[in-house]
């Protein structure tokens, strides 16, 4: 079998530019690999290899009519199924929207499509992107591939395993409260963040809008900076879309970081870290200090709010964009005598128990007497935080933080408790509250051979910055991808 | 906060939300979990300049022109149940109306 | 018993554009259900709503020709329910800091003018359209108006008759043409409008107020008058019946029935509606610039109120005729041509109130799009103002023939041989006839009772098949019967 899923993005485009493979070579592989995983990890929801080939003829064919295929010339990418693809099923891991067939791409897809690259399949989630396991698909659970009792993270689960075993070298996820880092610190993988506005979010299926953003996972800060460098950019079709122009990503590894300042901000490395998680962390740091960054303690008190701003925010929204979900236009309905009956019937059948968790809490803090209480007073507690974030970003660069409090959990140990599920977003929900670009990416494994991911915060619209960081610790570090282990039966090829 | 059964029951309502009575005491048990944790909001000290922040850097109206939208067919096609022209719902009695 | 009637207004306009409120699609009335429809209006998952510029503008262009303050930056909020013909489950609207805050309305009755007082004016996005299925109890949907924009405009409870409800209806049409912002056309439901009616009744000393009620489906300027009319005599039956318990009937939305001139109950209101409005995350809020503020004012011309006033006084017009005038603008710049033509103000507005706007009404149409260009109107005034012509005949013969050919009134005039008879031999002949042949009408002339040359001057405008010019005949008869 041929072992071009191996490649990264960047490799695989260039050498389907350079005709030195096809694209279909690349599709292959890459869908025998994904026939061979897929089943175990339950990472793509809809996958169809002849619709994979016909994309990848014509990529194959635009080369050889001598057109320029685009910088992801025939590069496999998943695609959260909360983003929208015209023709194919997207479904967000819900019953509700289990047979809803988009009549348009979102603008991500588009851009894609533009850039030669093939959609090879609709990833797994939390259903509605609500979750921090995907264990909360409607469908079924996704499974880490470096041990499959455990949990890949969420919600962008599916994205993450995809990357992390090699079924695609690239997938997008979507990021409200953690859900593209947290899986892909878990999957030992690279996920980004963008800065909220930097990708349109027209076609991405909302949870909660001012949060959402759509970002890359891969399995280097290179492929993930060629995916974010497609997809960023102005879009007409969205009112919170930047007109500002993303830097060019994809410029030399700094060698040195002289100058370069970074906060560690001391909340972040509390009781509740796992020891493992904080010694990792702290090698990243004496990494960075011996390619000459400053390193300083810093602080942000109202990190420990992040996680009651997020839970009133994020459901507050979501409770109003999932008002939609009435059966009537599109998605399923419950059929009943009545119009209110059905309305009850269809959502109280067609949402799980997470989501429908989500509509109340958000319905309540949303609702007359309690408003001011809970949306108002966590709007207001956001844009405090933004300002304390704003001042420590006049004193330092770059934040350096755990992407995670622990390495993977295992599957079904903190559904039935929702807050401490809540409590895997520790870390990351303040890079959404205040729209800032974070990535997460490996900087060590645990004993149990389990990856352990490291964050990094930056400026609004400093992912140039922010990426060049990254670039240079992974260099330096030598913190990178690991295959995981190859099915029982197979023989675990060398790495 | 203690939130009262008939509170959820309010904002069950409200959210279109039919449950089973276990679903439903279920329900109240997390949301009572939740509200309560994210009552520490409430202790936070804001100052008088702390607002809702927006920072989006956007441009956020157009030009009124048109474009053509979809096609009828495919603007029915998902629909649970339409009739070639529009879409069909059940009767609407009195009191659904909001 | 003293009864004080309380009406406030809730008038929807919906905006002229060429695009929804926030997406591309056509604002069009009448096309085939469905088929100007997008992802957006049809709230499809992913879907995001970009604002009209040119509905902002327009919005803000009534705003400021209400008086309205508008804010520094203004926002759209999230009014969250459930109905079928709302695609996504909320409708994007305007909460606390709406485009327009304050303003009045000028309106005019038959008692003079008044100033009704405004709460504020905001942006929204209209609501698709449910056809009941009588048949079946279904519903169809139909989301080709989801997404119009709309106005809202709400006033203070001032208003305290039906005529006054009536009144500021016309009124606030009359603006909304005068800006060009919309049709404001009530059949197509351009312009919606829903009174909100309650009583305040003393009676022995106690001060009851009825329960606010909401009136729906009206479709008419005549019948929001009537619908209020029943409706305050339905509160004041039904205080009569329950007396004081009155207070503790529902509030609740009554539907105007047309056919029958009254009104039914709807729904009763629910507790209290909770719509968990919230600011809608998917739009930043809106600055408006100075610039944005001077292009709406720009786009503001001289409005109704002003106008009349500048009729009354440059023209010597009187309130009502001036107010009627000005209620349509096009209506009112016609006026201004046959004026200009070389009319006489008071009879070009006496003619166009009267005689023209009956022929308009006939045929269905308005004033202005009767074809009767204006500088024919002023010369046909000009003919009877200077005696050529019998007013009868200009209003009987003359008009409706320049109404279905054109002609010039004078050929007209001379053609049908209408011109006055102004020959001083012939008309002596004929005033010396008359009094040869009504000798008792002459004598009781010469004895003092001045009417009796009515009867002399009948036979001579008999004589001349009415053409004789009276001032005239008269003379000639007085000189006549003065000599013996």
């Amino acid at each position: 079998m041929s072992e071009l899923w191996r490649e990264s993005a960047v490799a695989l485009a260039a050498k389907v530019r350079a005709r030195e493979v096809t694209a279909l070579e690349v599709s292959e592989a890459h869908i025998q690999r994904t026939l061979e995983w897929n089943d175990r990890l339950g990472a793509f929801l809809h996958f169809e290899p002849e619709d994979v080939r016909r994309q990848a003829r014509r990529i194959d064919h635009l080369i050889g009519s001598g057109a320029d295929p685009g910088v992801l010339a025939g590069v496999p990418v998943g695609i959260k199924d909360n983003i929208c693809t015209k023709g194919v099923r997207t479904t967000c891991a819900s019953r509700i929207l289990e047979n809803f067939v988009p009549p348009y791409d979102a603008h991500v897809i588009e851009r894609l499509r533009e850039a030669g690259a093939v959609l090879f399949g609709k990833t797994n989630l939390d259903e509605f992107a609500m979750g921090s396991s995907t264990e909360n698909s409607a469908f079924r659970p996704v499974r880490n591939p470096y041990d499959l009792a455990r949990t890949p993270g969420g919600s962008s689960g599916g994205s993450a395993a995809a990357v992390a075993a090699g079924l695609v070298p690239l997938a997008l996820g979507s990021d409200t409260g953690g859900s593209i880092r947290q899986p892909a610190a878990l999957c030992g993988i690279v996920g980004a963040k963008p800065t909220y506005g930097r990708v349109s979010r027209f076609g991405l299926v909302a949870f909660a809008s001012s949060l959402d953003q759509i970002g890359p996972l891969a399995r280097s800060v290179e492929d993930a900076a060629l995916l974010l460098e497609t997809i960023a950019g102005h879009d007409a079709r969205d009112a919170t879309s930047s007109v500002r122009a993303l830097v060019p990503l994809e410029t030399a590894t700094p060698k040195s970081l002289r100058g370069l300042k970074i906060g560690i901000p001391i909340e972040y490395f509390g009781k509740g870290l796992a020891d493992e998680v904080r010694a990792a962390v702290g090698a990243a740091q004496s990494t960075l200090q011996n390619l000459d960054a400053s390193v300083e303690q810093v602080s942000l008190p109202l990190t420990e709010y992040g996680i009651p701003v997020y839970y009133v925010v994020a459901p507050s929204e979501a409770s109003s964009n999932l008002a939609r979900y009435d059966g009537v236009r599109y998605g399923m309905r419950a059929e009943a005598q009545e119009l209110k009956a059905m309305y009850r019937a269809t959502r109280g059948r067609g949402f799980g128990r997470e989501v429908k968790r989500r509509i109340l809490v958000g319905t309540f803090s949303l609702s007359s007497g309690y408003y001011d209480a809970y949306y108002g007073r966590a709007q207001k507690v956001r844009g405090a935080m933004l300002r304390e974030l704003d001042e420590v970003f006049e004193q330092v660069d770059v934040l350096l933080t755990p992407a995670t409090p622990s390495v993977a959990f295992r599957l079904g140990e903190k559904t039935e408790d929702p807050l401490a599920m809540y409590l895997n977003d520790v870390f990351t929900v303040t890079a959404n509250l205040a729209g800032i670009p974070a990535v997460s990416l490996p900087c060590g494994r645990s004993s149990g051979g389990l990856p352990i991911g490291l964050q990094l915060m930056g400026k609004r619209f400093g992912e140039e910055e922010l990426f060049q960081v990254a670039r240079a610790y992974e260099a330096a570090s030598k913190q990178t991808h690991v295959w995981p282990p190859e099915p029982e039966g197979t023989q675990e090829p060398a790495a | 906060m203690p939130i009262e059964p008939d509170e959820v029951r309010h904002v069950a309502e409200l959210s279109r939300l039919e449950m089973t009575p276990e679903e439903a005491d279920s329900l109240a048990d997390d949301l009572q979990k939740i509200v309560s944790y994210i009552d520490r909001l409430q202790e936070v000290e804001l100052g008088p300049d702390d607002e809702a922040l927006t920072y989006f850097d956007a441009d956020v109206h157009r030009e009124d022109r048109t474009a053509s939208g979809l096609e009828r067919a495919d603007a029915l096609w998902n629909a649970p149940d339409a009739d070639g022209e529009f879409f069909l719902v059940p009767k609407i009695l009195a009191k659904d109306e909001e | 018993m003293k009864v004080v009637v309380l009406i406030g207004m809730e008038v929807h306009v919906q905006l002229r554009t060429q695009s929804k409120m926030f997406c591309r699609c056509q604002v069009r009335f009448g096309a085939p259900p469905n088929s100007l429809v997008c992802p957006v209006c049809l709230g499809l998952p992913g879907s995001l709503p970009v604002p009209n510029r040119e509905a902002l503008l327009k919005a803000l262009t009534a705003a400021l020709a209400f008086g309205c303050t508008p804010p520094a930056v203004t926002k759209f909020d999230r009014k969250n329910y459930y109905y079928p013909d709302l695609p996504k489950g909320y409708q994007i609207s305007q909460y606390d800091q709406p485009l327009g805050k304050g303003g009045t309305l000028e309106i005019v009755t038959q008692e003079g003018v008044k100033v009704v007082r405004l709460r504020r004016l905001h942006l929204e996005e209209d609501t698709g359209k449910n056809l009941h299925d009588e048949g079946t109890g279904r519903s169809r949907v139909d989301y080709n108006r989801a997404g119009t924009p709309l106005v809202e405009i709400v006033s203070e409870p001032d208003l305290a008759s039906p005529e006054e409800t009536r009144a500021y209806l016309t009124a606030l049409r009359t603006l909304v043409q005068y800006l060009d912002i919309s049709d404001g056309n009530m059949q197509e439901g351009n312009l919606r409008c829903e009174p909100n009616v309650n009583l305040h009744i003393e009676d022995g000393g106690k001060l009851i107020k009825t329960p606010i009620i909401e009136i729906k489906n009206i479709n008419s300027v005549r019948n929001v008058e009537r619908a209020v009319r029943y409706e305050i005599q339905r509160q004041i039956e039904e205080y009569q019946q329950k007396g004081a318990a009155v207070t503790e009937v529902e509030r609740a939305t009554r539907g105007f029935d047309a056919d029958k001139g009254t009104t039914f109950v709807m729904r009763q209101k629910e507790a209290a509606h909770d719509y968990r409005y919230f600011p809608e995350p998917d739009i930043p809020p809106i600055t408006i610039s100075a610039a944005w503020r001077s292009e709406a004012q720009a786009r503001v011309p001289e409005l109704p109120p002003a106008r009349r006033r500048r009729f009354m006084q440059e023209h010597d017009l009187g309130e009502y005729d001036a107010d009627v005038l000005c209620r349509d603008h096009h209506t009112a710049d016609y006026f201004e041509a046959v004026v200009a033509a070389g009319s006489a103000p008071k009879p070009a507005a006496n003619w166009i109130l009267t005689e023209v706007a009956r022929h308009a009404n006939e045929r269905e149409t308005t004033v202005a799009q009767l074809g009767l260009a204006s500088a024919r109107l002023a010369a046909l005034i000009d003919l009877v103002e200077s005696g050529r012509i019998a007013r009868t005949a200009a209003v009987k013969k003359i008009l409706p023939l320049m109404l279905d050919s054109g002609e010039d009134p004078e050929r007209l005039m001379t053609t049908l041989g209408l011109a006055r008879l102004d020959d001083e031999n012939l008309l002596r002949a004929a005033a010396e006839a008359a009094v040869k042949n009504n000798e008792k009408a002459a004598a009781d002339y010469r004895a003092g009772k001045q009417k009796a040359l009515s009867a002399l001057m009948g036979f001579v405008m008999r004589e001349t098949q009415g053409k004789a010019n009276p001032d005239t005949v008269r003379s000639i008869l007085e000189e006549l019967l003065s000599e013996e």
